[in-house]
């Protein structure tokens, strides 16, 4: 049988990094190459992701690893400088990798090729891979490889990212990792002459002459490579006369954003529904098979019942991630971020905010990830910092019941009735709230002045199912990881919270009597001001793991049995509890509290420490007390 | 100014007036004196501008483009549309983004 000659020599296999700029076609040409062997996993100590996957080339295999997109080396951006860290081999956890494929986009090599010095300057062997083959030559292109590989001093390629067939050359490249063939000799002196060049008289030049410098360079290479400017896509110019248009763009902007949100909201309802009836009738199952025991009700009440809130959101997330993962791959999303940008600075932040904020209405999990590609640090915690405000979908069973139960069904003006008044109100609040956040933040902690606004617009382009299919893929997972656990843990704590103390028959205890009614009961002269006994009190607290756990809790609570009638029922309870000022103080705690642990564990994670998340979850809290008392006193 | 300079106009960058770090985040993007930027479109309702920038599309805030300092194609090299056909391979800034157009 034969063994793979790495594991043979006891070695792993040689590790081969893709760095290039942004939208050149390095993920395109990773999915490509590993199929769906990769894997991710973040780099320790930092909110950037590690994706790496394996390719068997015989007589081996070669670990391949996706860096960010990256303009340059310089630590600017934690992208750049984790980008940086690996290529050096000073990465926590990481070895350095033993040759490098650069990719560029051929229909952009001038502006490209600015970045072929920082990296062949490092001396890894090195091949340059120049992606939209296609595109160049139907825009008329040309760029002669051999030429510019003699000028460079390593290979050149001109590939479709897209298309095995034209993947020759990287496939020998990497099987000459293995046979140490001629392909893969390390950077000759011609790039690193060029880095002793960005010294002048013993001192390191200006950084302005020194881009001036890489520059000149990178169009000395192109001219001399023969490189010809495709002609402008007529796709983008026309794409963007309508995306940019100073109508019709605000008016498809707001066409994208209403469809997503009926996406995020219709059609993933009866997904929703779906799986909702999934999960009870698997867990009636598994009751009917077990005989009746504490770990019958630890599996169902604890385990089932959490991975029941995570995998119920599982439908909306994804179905948010697709649209993402469209719009940023055809290149829209940049334009979003333009049109997004006056109103976003504004409030202190930028059109780089508009996404995580728009996915925040999905859930502030993804939001807080999606931050990342927020590039001032700034902003992009600012941006962290108010996407729990946006109202997420966990927020929504919270608001219907309370709605249904206290808000009477007539109409509030015309066609709009008073209960869809009253949910527009509460998604109103949560932006109004976000954008003063903003600015109260950048006027004090994130205060300064921010960096520029640099957005570069890539061109138009179809996005493939393949690379949509891999996000989907690489977001899910990472959700499920992220969200998963803390939700599961917390719902697992609260139930033994539940169990304790045991009745003098050995039998667990009504709620009221259990640990956590105890809570309840203690927390009660807290949040009497606000309208709530100790019930809400444990509604609150086990509204920590989800939100809409507090509907579930409550059911449990007010002994909802009859599964047909819990709607009515619990209305019913609830309006004996609650009165109208309680209620509403109720739903505006929701709207600001951060209930939510799965967030602050993220948040945690993004922002490299405790002291955002302490510092918001307070925040949020006396926001959300304040505004449910002064709801109950007004009211 | 390039904030100045009207729609569909090229002009050569000549100076970045940003302080610190910021100015790398433009660096690094190709917005390097002696680079051809062209404002192709404003977005609406006062936001950022487009460029073109040898070829590529960044889009800046008025207030970055009113750091950065530059000089029109004509202006810069004191000649002519015709001259500057001849000056080809001495100008490849111009030169390129002219022919692609």
């Amino acid at each position: 049988m034969a063994t793979p000659v790495a594991e043979v020599a006891g070695v792993p296999d040689p590790l081969v990094a893709l760095v290039g700029p942004p939208n050149s076609g390095k993920s395109t040409l990773f999915n490509t190459l590993t199929g769906l062997r990769q894997r991710v996993a973040n780099y320790p100590g930092v909110t950037v992701e590690r994706r790496s996957g394996v390719v068997n080339e015989p007589p081996g295999s070669v670990e391949v690893i996706d860096l960010p997109g990256v303009h340059g080396l310089s630590p600017r951006s934690l992208d750049q400088m984790v980008t940086r860290d690996v290529l050096m081999g000073s990465q926590e956890g990481d070895r350095q990798p033993d040759a490098l494929i650069l990719v560029l986009d051929a229909t952009r090599l001038r502006s490209q090729l600015m970045l072929a010095d920082p990296l062949l300057g490092l001396g890894l062997p090195t091949l340059v891979v120049l992606t939209m083959a296609d595109e160049l030559k139907r825009r008329a292109g040309g760029v002669d490889t051999e030429s510019l590989g003699a000028e460079l001093g390593v290979e050149v390629t001109l590939v479709n990212a897209r298309d095995p067939a034209t993947l020759g050359t990287v496939r020998r490249f990497l099987r000459a990792l293995h046979t140490g063939g001629e392909e893969v000799r390390a950077c000759p002196v011609i790039a690193v002459a060029d880095a002793a060049a960005e010294h002048h008289q013993g001192r390191p030049l200006p950084v302005v002459d020194l881009f001036a410098e890489r520059r000149k360079r990178a169009r000395a290479l192109g001219r001399s490579a023969g490189f010809q400017d495709p002609r402008p896509s007529r796709m983008t110019q026309r794409m963007d006369a309508l995306a940019l248009h100073r109508f019709l763009g605000p008016i498809l902007f707001m066409a994208v954003v209403a469809l997503v949100f009926e996406a995020i909201f219709s059609w993933a309802i009866p997904l929703m529904d779906a799986t909702e009836t999934a999960i009870a009738a698997s867990g009636e199952f598994v009751t009917g098979v077990l005989p009746e025991s504490w770990l019958r009700s630890l599996l169902i009440d604890g385990v089932w019942a959490g991975v029941g809130s995570v995998v119920v959101f599982l439908p909306q997330i994804l179905i948010l991630f697709f649209f993402i993962a469209i719009l940023e791959d055809s290149g829209y999303m940049a334009r979003a971020a333009v049109i997004a940008d006056r109103v976003m600075h504004r409030a202190g932040l930028q059109g780089r905010s508009f996404l995580p904020l728009l996915s925040a209405y999905a859930c502030a999990v993804p939001a807080v990830m999606a931050a990342r590609t927020v590039e001032d640090e700034r902003d992009r915690i600012a941006t962290i910092f108010v996407a729990p405000f946006m109202t997420c979908s966990a927020r929504l069973p919270v608001y219907a019941l309370l709605i249904a139960a206290f808000v009477p069904a007539g109409s509030f003006l015309g066609p709009l009735g008073q209960r869809t008044a009253v949910l527009i109100g509460l998604y109103a609040l949560g932006l109004v709230a976000a954008l003063g956040t903003a600015a109260i933040l950048k006027g004090t902690l994130l205060g300064g002045r921010s960096g520029p606004f640099v957005m570069e617009l890539p061109p138009y382009r179809w996005p493939t199912a393949r690379s949509i299919g891999t996000r989907l893929l690489d977001r899910t997972k990472i959700f499920l990881r992220r969200a998963g656990k803390i939700i599961l843990t917390v719902t697992v704590v609260l139930w033994v919270l539940t169990q304790f103390p045991r009745t003098p028959a050995g039998a667990p205890p009504e709620i009221g009597e259990s640990a956590l009614g105890r809570i309840g009961h203690v927390i009660e002269p807290a949040i009497e001001p606000l309208g709530f006994d100790w019930r809400i009190g444990i509604g609150l607290v086990t509204s920590l793991a989800a939100r809409e756990v507090i509907v579930g809790t409550l059911g449990t609570i007010y002994g909802v049995e009859n599964r047909d009638e819990a709607d009515f029922e619990l209305q019913a309870a609830l309006q004996q509890d609650l009165d109208l000022g309680s209620a509403v103080a109720l739903l505006i705690f929701f709207v600001f509290a951060l209930q939510c642990m799965s967030t602050v564990a993220v948040m945690r994670r993004e922002t490299g420490g405790w002291r955002w998340p302490i510092l918001q979850f307070a925040y949020m809290l006396a926001l959300a007390y304040v505004g449910a008392w002064a709801a109950n006193a007004l009211l | 100014m390039l904030a100045d300079v009207p729609l569909e106009e090229e002009v050569v960058l000549v100076r970045l007036d940003v302080a610190g770090d910021d100015i790398e985040a433009l660096l690094e993007r190709g917005i390097v004196p002696g680079c051809t930027l062209c404002p192709i479109r404003h977005a609406p309702a006062g936001g950022p501008t487009v460029y073109r920038v040898d070829g590529d599309l960044v889009a800046l805030r008025k207030e970055t483009a009113s750091c950065l300092c530059v000089r029109s194609v004509l202006a810069a090299h004191g000649a002519t549309l015709e001259g500057r056909k001849g000056l080809g391979s001495e100008l490849p800034e111009s030169a390129g983004v002219t022919d692609s157009n």
